[in-house]
């Protein structure tokens, strides 16, 4: 994945708009795309693309062992 | 938000609240009770100069025993090392009970004329200088509760003053995460209260740790002793301070930008004069002169203790080289000036004489610890080796306040060994081994079996070699993950190399480590700051989701396989984001 700043896909399959909170809630906190819809957070395009994009984003456990493999 | 942001896990601004686990500690081994014993020969003299720079200007302290949140949480107890008293028992490194000694010295305290200090309060100290209409505040603390109580103790005594000015010595939370405990937003918006921080301090308060905050964040669990209570058999504080407190990080944005050493500004009617010291100890970091009033303020950069080149909970590797030249230049351009030294963390240095030889005892430790790391590192010597042979000098020795309660020798000379060089020793037997689970079931095998690598670790604790106790035991466990007697024994190895460790940070990673091995891994709280998150830049989320991206869970879709992603940002921490996906 790679992210520019301040550039602009020429052929997006999909954009989205919205407060940086929902990002964040897209991102970071895996809140299901309806709900965030709801919520104000808009999608261009096809949507399944980002449904899939956020199904592969994992969240990383805190708590991995240290002293045991 | 703070919930949406769980996930980030920022390490630094973790509370350390955790379901502690009961503790089975044992007692001190005949090994490490005559290890003890040599190490307390071997102490500098006492002279008893840092207790009563510690208690000196003593003023009052908090009436309550712990400070507590509205919803009645306890976030900051000042009697927990009270168990302090007398000679060190033998489960303590002699040096380190007596910093600990001093660093649980809490209150207000006169450092010099028109400055204070509350101390003891959490982790870093609040500085505070009397300006004309009310205070300037150097480092408020890590929480907004203990630094609200922490004003209200200076207020009460002192008499109550506006605060005019904060200043962020850096970029570290625990000298800005209480700001909203003391002022707010809306008053500096209104102009009424100045904040004032180095360059780059918002980047990197927000920044450091993101993307790989995960990570650091469940080491920051072994450095700190989360889930270590304080005690004789416990932790024994953080050696820069007692611990971390409970409660809210908060961060009001800075008003005044400093760029330059020699920057001088007048705040409601002080000088103050700004030396730049960035990439030291924090990669945005700032030292303060009072010129009228004879006081320099260190900042980080020259505490109690040898502070970390890097972090053992992880961070990028600092510059020893330049933190080294930065305190030639404060020697050059503060310490004649000076009759008291006041730093962010631990107790002051008064009379002229002292400053100096604080400081260049400081740099000459930096200095010497980069200087001959390289020197061994050129000589062929890989980190695990060269570190065994930076070997103090004698003059450095006899200096407490150079030892390693926090940073080590051991540690540091590794860590400028990879700043330098990196991780790779260039023997090709290490470049490419075996990851650690199938090495260790080939040792094991090789060794003889299980039984014969248990009782070979037990004939090397027997002998107090702990080092190699836990090498061999922990290749069993790594073998067997099932075997709870070598998990057993490696727990006792780990505590007995945590009771003789001089530095706080080691002594709670091992004791973390035996812990984990007795009982579950800590729980924790990584819950994030919201006025953090709202100021971490938006391509750095980006580039942080980056990192959690699944390749096999990608591979099947029709799209740009480099999942090309890019953003527009509207300014302002609300922004409206737009995030293109090709």
């Amino acid at each position: 994945m790679v992210a520019e700043m301040d550039q602009s896909h020429a052929a997006p399959m999909a954009t989205l708009k919205g407060p940086r909170q929902l990002f964040l809630g897209l991102m970071f906190m895996k809140a299901p795309l309806a709900m965030l819809e709801k919520a104000g957070l808009t999608v261009e395009g096809d949507r399944a693309v980002v449904e899939a994009w956020q199904a592969a984003i994992e969240t990383p456990e805190a708590t991995f062992n240290i002293v045991t493999p | 938000m703070i919930r949406a942001l769980a996930g980030v896990a920022l390490s630094a601004l973790i509370v350390a609240q955790a379901a502690f686990a009961q503790e089975a500690p044992k007692p001190a081994s005949a090994a490490t009770i005559a290890a003890q014993k040599a190490a307390k020969a071997a102490l500098p003299k006492e002279d008893g100069k840092d207790l009563e720079f510690a208690r000196r200007g003593f003023i009052a302290t908090s009436k309550e025993p712990v400070i507590v949140s509205a919803k009645g949480e306890p976030l900051w107890n000042f009697h927990a090392y009270d168990f302090l008293k007398g000679d060190a028992p033998a489960t303590v490194h002699p040096a380190l009970w007596r910093h600990q000694s001093l660093l649980k010295e809490n209150g207000l305290f006169k450092a010099s004329e028109g400055v204070w200090q509350v101390r003891g309060f959490d982790i870093s100290n609040m500085t505070l200088i009397a300006g004309k209409t009310g205070w300037i505040i150097v480092d408020p603390l890590t929480r907004t509760d203990v630094a609200k109580a922490a004003l209200g103790l200076a207020n009460e005594k002192l008499g109550a003053r506006p605060v005019a000015a904060v200043i962020y010595t850096h970029s570290h939370s625990d000298h800005f995460g209480g700001v909203k405990g003391i002022v707010s937003a809306e008053d500096v918006k209104a102009g009424k209260v100045q904040i004032i921080a180095p360059e780059h301090f918002v980047e990197e308060a927000a920044s450091e740790n993101v993307i790989a905050g995960p990570a650091m964040g469940r080491r920051a669990t072994y450095q700190f002793g989360v889930g270590t209570p304080p005690g004789v058999q416990g932790s024994m504080g953080s050696g820069i301070g007692s611990g971390l407190s409970g409660g809210e990080i908060s961060m009001i944005p800075p008003t005044l930008i400093i760029r330059k050493t020699g920057e001088t500004h007048v705040v409601d009617g002080v000088t103050l004069e700004f030396q730049m010291v960035p990439e030291t100890e924090a990669p945005a970091e700032l030292n303060v002169m009072l010129p009228e009033r004879r006081t320099f303020l260190v900042g980080e950069i020259a505490v109690c203790s040898q502070h970390n080149v890097l972090t053992p909970r992880g961070a990028l590797v600092r510059n020893t080289l330049r933190w080294a030249g930065f305190l030639s230049e404060a020697l050059r351009l503060y310490a004649d000036r000076s009759d008291t030294l006041v730093a962010s963390h631990c107790w002051p240095r008064f009379g002229n004489g002292e400053v100096k030889s604080f400081l260049t005892a400081q740099r000459d430790n930096y200095k010497f610890l980069h200087d001959q790391s390289v020197r061994l590192m050129n000589n062929g010597l890989n980190a695990t080796e060269l570190a065994e042979q930076i070997v103090p000098t004698p003059e450095l020795a006899a200096n407490w306040s150079t030892h390693g309660y926090y940073g080590t020798y051991n540690h540091n000379a590794k860590a400028v060994s990879q700043r330098y060089i990196g991780w790779y020793d260039a023997n090709p037997a290490n470049l490419n081994p075996h990851i650690p689970t199938e090495r260790a079931k080939r040792l094991v095998a090789a060794l003889g079996g299980a039984d014969r690598v248990l009782a070979l670790g037990k004939a090397a604790m027997a002998q107090g070699d702990y080092r190699w106790s836990s090498d061999l035991l922990s290749q069993l466990v790594f073998a067997e993950p099932g075997n709870t007697a070598a998990k057993a024994l490696l727990a006792d190895s780990f505590e007995q190399q945590g009771y003789q460790a001089e530095s706080a940070l080691w002594r709670n990673m091992f004791l973390t480590g035996a812990s984990e091995l007795r009982h579950d891994a800590v729980k924790l709280n990584t819950a994030v700051s919201l006025d953090l998150a709202a100021a971490i830049p938006s391509g750095m989320l980006l580039d942080s989701v980056a990192t959690r991206l699944v390749p096999a869970k990608v591979a099947d879709e029709e799209s740009d396989q480099s999942g090309v992603h890019r953003s527009q940002r509207k300014g302002g921490d609300h922004a409206s984001e737009r995030c293109d996906g090709g």
